[in-house]
């Protein structure tokens, strides 16, 4: 199977500071990724170094076999609910719709009949297309998450990456986005930062504890005295 | 009111300013208001304060430099701002007090007799000219244009930045062109309300259909209907008061976005 992401001794983190360091993995396409680690250990300055929102210090980083800057538009981002603007007039259909956007500009790209339909089509998968009409601010914890992996997807992403989708929703919500993204990862790769230790039930197919540096990378079947561990300092199997 | 519109060409001239300034608070005042950019704006009209200064200066329409200055203050912030610049605070603070100083000191140069420059901090409608009037037709079409081809894109921006940055929408751009376009707004806005009062009529009428409407573009529509009570109502009384119209048009705006907050309370 070819692979989805490389990464090789990187080095990243906010002006000087190296938030993660050295950090080395290697993911197959089709697999699900669960990052995890304490408060504070980089697993968002991961993912968003992958995504290239922030650069890297040192290291290499490939997605699907080519240099990450180049392959953004391949990937499909589902940020923390509290990243996005909430109490902005949109739709559900209209929020679907802005994967749409992808040229340098869009002028004159308004929602016609063409693209509300894929937009509905993607709500169907997401069990979302009787909410299209609803604003953003009207849905649940748990129905806004979908809408954001709906957008997500909406672009046809080879890779799925998903920033804490199950923070702040209910037992049933988490139980029906796991259930959500387990038949997507028929069709993409995925990766997520989680700190919900539940999901290493759910169709995980790697697990990776970061700490600064990479504490744990390997099978997710992992017991959980070495969690514990983990958790209290930071040591691990490498 | 309507004898005197017929009757004087400065009144109808009043009318199409305070026309033309409510179609681009609807439009730019929605923007800034959800990209919370009212202290910037505050910023980039002060600034343009310098330009009417230097208008007065080399003798050519204060407009036109205030123009000049409202756009590459606004572009110095853009730049502090892209490159995350933490200090971005300061420098709109900064920026807001050299554009007032150099105004002034343009304004202490200038030959002849002080020009009046309370009609530019705090607007004269009536005093817009033929002249005005046309700069000011051409700078809100150039707005209204810009934001009707790209209002796909702004509503993603609004929503959420970092994902159209993903989808590989130029984002940096974008703002570039929505901070040029608040420059332009400002400048439509100085003779009808003033550099000062500008601030009232970019902030209240958004923020009033804020709570009535559930579309961005309803938003724009709504706030449009409400600038140009705002305005107008504010001329009017203006006229029978004999009051200066900008202030009137401030407290208006204040006073109308207040009662906003009441009926939205009520509606609930």
């Amino acid at each position: 199977m070819s692979l989805a992401l490389e990464v090789k001794n990187l080095y990243a983190g906010y002006n000087n500071t190296s938030i993660i360091q050295n950090v080395s993995l290697s993911l197959c396409e089709g697999e699900f990724l669960a990052i995890i680690g304490p408060n504070g250990s980089g697993k968002t300055t991961f993912l968003k170094t992958l995504l290239s929102l922030l650069p890297l210090q040192s290291g290499e980083i490939k997605i699907l076999d080519k240099p990450h800057f180049k392959m953004t538009q391949k990937l499909g981002y589902v940020p923390q609910s509290a990243d996005i603007n909430r109490d902005f007039p949109i739709s559900v259909l209209e929020t679907v719709a802005t994967a749409f956007n992808k040229n340098p500009l869009n002028p004159f790209s308004f929602l016609n009949k063409e693209k509300k339909e894929r937009a509905l089509c993607v709500l169907e998968k997401l069990e979302l297309s009787d909410l299209y009409k609803k604003n953003v601010n009207e849905l649940s914890g748990g129905q806004l998450q979908r809408l954001l992996i709906a957008r997500a997807i909406a672009s046809n992403p080879r890779i799925l990456i998903l920033d804490e989708p199950t923070a702040s929703v209910d037992p049933a919500s988490r139980e029906h986005i796991y259930s959500l993204l387990n038949k997507l990862q028929s069709e993409t790769t995925i990766i997520m930062v989680t700190h919900d230790l539940f999901s290493l039930s759910k169709g995980i197919t790697k697990l990776c504890f970061i700490n600064g540096d990479l504490k744990y990378f390997g099978n997710p079947d992992i017991d959980k005295d070495t969690l514990f561990s983990l958790y209290s300092n930071g040591e691990g199997t490498k | 009111m309507i004898d005197a519109f017929l009757n004087y060409a400065f009144i109808r001239n009043a009318v199409f300013a305070l026309i033309l300034s409510s179609i681009v608070c609807a439009l730019i005042g929605v923007i800034i208001s959800e990209k919370k950019m009212i202290m910037l704006t505050g910023s980039v009209a002060h600034t343009a304060y310098g330009g009417v200064g230097l208008g007065f200066l080399i003798g050519v329409n204060p407009l036109l430099t205030a123009m000049l200055f409202a756009v590459l203050s606004a572009l110095i912030i853009g730049y502090f701002k892209s490159r995350g610049g933490k200090k971005s605070d300061e420098l709109i603070a900064l920026l807001w007090s050299f554009g007032m100083a150099l105004g002034i000191l343009f304004v202490y140069f200038t030959k002849g007799y002080p020009p009046d420059m309370q009609t530019y901090l705090f607007g004269n409608v009536l005093t817009v000219t033929k002249s005005d009037l046309i700069l000011m037709a051409v700078l809100t079409l150039i707005v209204a244009f810009v934001i009707i081809m790209l209002f796909s894109d702004c509503k993603a921006l609004l929503f959420d930045e970092q994902f159209l940055t993903l989808r590989g929408v130029k984002t940096k751009l974008l703002n570039y062109i929505i901070l040029v376009l608040i420059s332009l707004s400002v400048v439509v806005l100085i003779k009808s309300v003033g550099i000062i009062l500008s601030l009232a009529l970019l902030s209240a009428p958004s923020a009033a259909s804020a709570l009535f409407a559930k579309r961005l573009w309803a938003r724009m529509t709504l706030s449009f209907v409400f600038s140009l009570i705002i305005t107008l109502s504010g001329l009017a009384l203006s006229h029978f008061l004999l009051l200066p119209a900008g202030a009137m048009i401030a407290i208006i705006a204040a006073t109308f976005y207040a009662l906003s907050l009441i009926i939205a309370k009520i509606k609930k």
